[in-house]
């Protein structure tokens, strides 16, 4: 198939399941049992004066409509910017949104910033030291690594350098703007927490593309035609071990954006794990739901695009 | 005795240990005497005794106690999820690996809009309507999963059809449903038992982060995730009791995880260690 064709193919696929999740979307809330106007409208719904209030929001959000059409005006609103007020605040999901996002944005990027690097140090050496008890070493400290709970591992970090060292703050945040050296040290521990996943996903990843790199015949023409071995394993193989890691990513920060949600709560971070947080404990629905599509959205497109690139930068794949 | 070497320690250490992890959740107060929802003012927040092997809580009560006691919540928790994952994802997985390209791509597609979610967001979004019980975080987190399973099944089926037994079985007569059944399903089976353990892994870590926020199940039902979240207020005085939660917790997810791996090295002969 011509690479334009299977592009075309992808973003269509990629439109299709977009729609897919703006569905889902929409279903997670109106499957609730019980009243949407009741939950739209929050605590103010047991206002004596309430049920003036509950049939206005019913007509204003087509509650007495088919499903159909309830979903159609909702996707419409969505698509022109619009992703209605907070029913707590009255201020726009958008902008609540807007505001959200540094904290976790610079979380998340700082972790893959950390975390890539040192996964392919740790990968690659162990890679160019395979044995057995290499082996068994990866395998279970990346296991550790992966099956401690982040929200557990940021309290640990919490007690002992904070509380008993008292090295770092125990949470909070500071933009970068403002003090750049508060920012640093109010991020390292968070963002420690969330390395310690990334690094035992991605170093499992690199020490198995890199025995592999390492087995094929290319580098053992490397060795023969006698390149020093730093060369062979920093130029060749590194590279070539390496550069499927842009998809990995990708499809992490899905999960990376997941555990920076848990990581800001430990931290009290106020992100979008804050104001997720607070719009449930509120039941103010329409922030929940804004908040989750667009991030999802926004990983969905990251996933898409680091795909994308991969396969303009690896002619292996390009075919 | 011989089939034991073949078996390998670290394989029967885990299944004696997954034996004895059932046997706690089915018998919890044969491992321990205290009451896991005692109120005793005299012993709030205790740290580690004789008395009490991991100290006692904010009501008095014996954390070690209530960890084993919420032991059931959890196996219900990650079985459960891991069961509804598989009874949705198995048989749309052979559906669409034996379907043509509409109902296939029809079916592929809704899972990689579920996947495409933050786990964690996704389940944020419909406990925060559908309320917290251990049967709605089963729901969620085994709709969530679902696609895991399905894009195995699938995947293994389309791989599998074009064996040759199950095309000698097919040549043979014998129907489509048959075939699926019993050529094409028991020789995935090695994969899906890999598959397994790393989801229900995955369902302890996404209740404990769940339970962090809030959004576990609630009093008197209690898991080892919010044993986790109810410590966290207290660990600056009483750092035992946020260590032990969270350590199980790391502790069976790990080994679940490490089952994973061996199982996989059980079905697939080739991936077996070189070095003995």
């Amino acid at each position: 198939m011509p690479a334009i064709t299977r592009t075309f193919l992808e973003i269509a696929r990629l439109v299709f399941v977009l729609w897919l999740v703006s569905v889902l979307a929409f279903l997670a809330l109106r499957l609730t049992p019980g009243d949407p106007a009741v939950l739209l409208l929050g605590p103010q719904a047991g206002h004596e004066d309430a049920e003036a209030l509950l049939a206005q929001v019913r007509t204003e959000m087509g509650f007495d409509q088919p499903w159909i059409v309830q979903y159609g005006i909702w996707i419409g609103d969505i698509l022109r910017g619009d992703f209605g007020n907070s029913s707590r605040s009255g201020v726009s999901v958008l902008s609540l949104i807007v505001n959200a996002v540094p904290p976790t944005l610079w979380l998340v990027l700082l972790s893959v910033m950390v975390s890539v690097p040192l996964s392919i140090a740790i990968g690659m050496w162990a890679a160019s030291h395979r044995n057995g008890a290499v082996d068994r070493g990866v395998r279970v400290v990346t296991t550790m690594s992966i099956a401690i709970p982040g929200v557990w591992l940021g309290l640990i970090l919490i007690i002992f350098f904070s509380v008993n060292l008292g090295v770092l703050p125990s949470g909070g945040y500071v933009s970068p703007l403002i003090d750049p050296g508060g920012f640093i040290r109010h991020m390292i521990l968070p963002v420690a927490t969330l390395s310690v996943f990334l690094t035992g996903v991605l170093t499992r990843f690199v020490y198995a593309e890199g025995s592999d790199v390492l087995r094929q015949d290319y580098m053992r023409t490397a060795t023969a035609m006698g390149i020093p071995r730093r060369t062979r394993i920093f130029r060749y193989a590194t590279r070539n071990a390496v550069l499927p890691m842009i998809t990995i990513v990708g499809v992490q920060i899905g999960v990376l954006v997941g555990n920076a949600v848990l990581v800001e709560a430990v931290f009290g971070i106020g992100g979008l794990g804050q104001l997720l947080l607070s719009s449930v404990l509120n039941r103010d629905y329409q922030v929940v739901q804004g908040a989750v599509l667009i991030t999802t959205v926004v990983v969905v497109l990251v996933g898409f695009l680091s795909d994308m690139a991969n396969r303009l930068i690896d002619p292996r794949i390009a075919k | 005795m011989r089939w034991l070497k073949g078996v390998g320690v670290a394989r029967l250490l885990l299944i004696a240990t997954g034996i004895l992890v059932l046997t706690v959740a089915l018998w919890p107060e044969l491992f321990v005497t205290h009451d896991p929802t005692a109120v005793d003012s005299d012993s709030i927040l205790q740290s580690a005794s004789w008395e009490h092997p991991l100290g006692t809580d904010e009501a008095g009560a014996d954390v070690l106690a209530r960890l084993v006691h919420a032991t059931q919540l959890e196996v219900v928790i990650a079985a459960g999820s891991v069961i509804i994952a598989l009874v949705i994802g198995v048989p749309s997985g052979l559906l669409a690996g034996n379907s043509g390209k509409l109902i296939d791509g029809g079916i592929s597609s809704g899972a990689s809009a579920i996947l495409a979610f933050p786990m964690v967001l996704f389940a944020i979004l419909v406990v925060s309507s559908f309320g917290t019980t251990a049967l709605t975080l089963v729901g969620i987190i085994g709709f969530v999963f679902a696609p895991r399973v399905f894009v195995l099944v699938r995947a293994q089926t389309k791989a599998l059809k074009e064996r040759e037994f199950v095309v000698a079985a097919r040549v043979t007569g014998i129907s489509p449903r048959r075939t699926m059944a019993r050529h094409v399903l028991p020789n995935m089976a090695g994969p899906l038992f890999t598959l397994i353990p790393q989801l229900m892994a995955e369902a302890l870590l996404i209740e404990a982060g769940l339970s962090f926020l809030g959004l576990g199940v609630q009093l008197p039902d209690s898991t080892w995730g919010t044993i986790l979240e109810s410590s966290k207020d207290y660990y600056v005085t009483s750092p035992g009791y946020a260590v032990a939660a969270g350590l199980t917790i790391t502790i069976a997810a790990g080994l679940l995880m490490a089952s994973g791996e061996l199982a996989a090295e059980s079905f697939n002969p080739l991936k077996k260690r070189r070095q003995k």
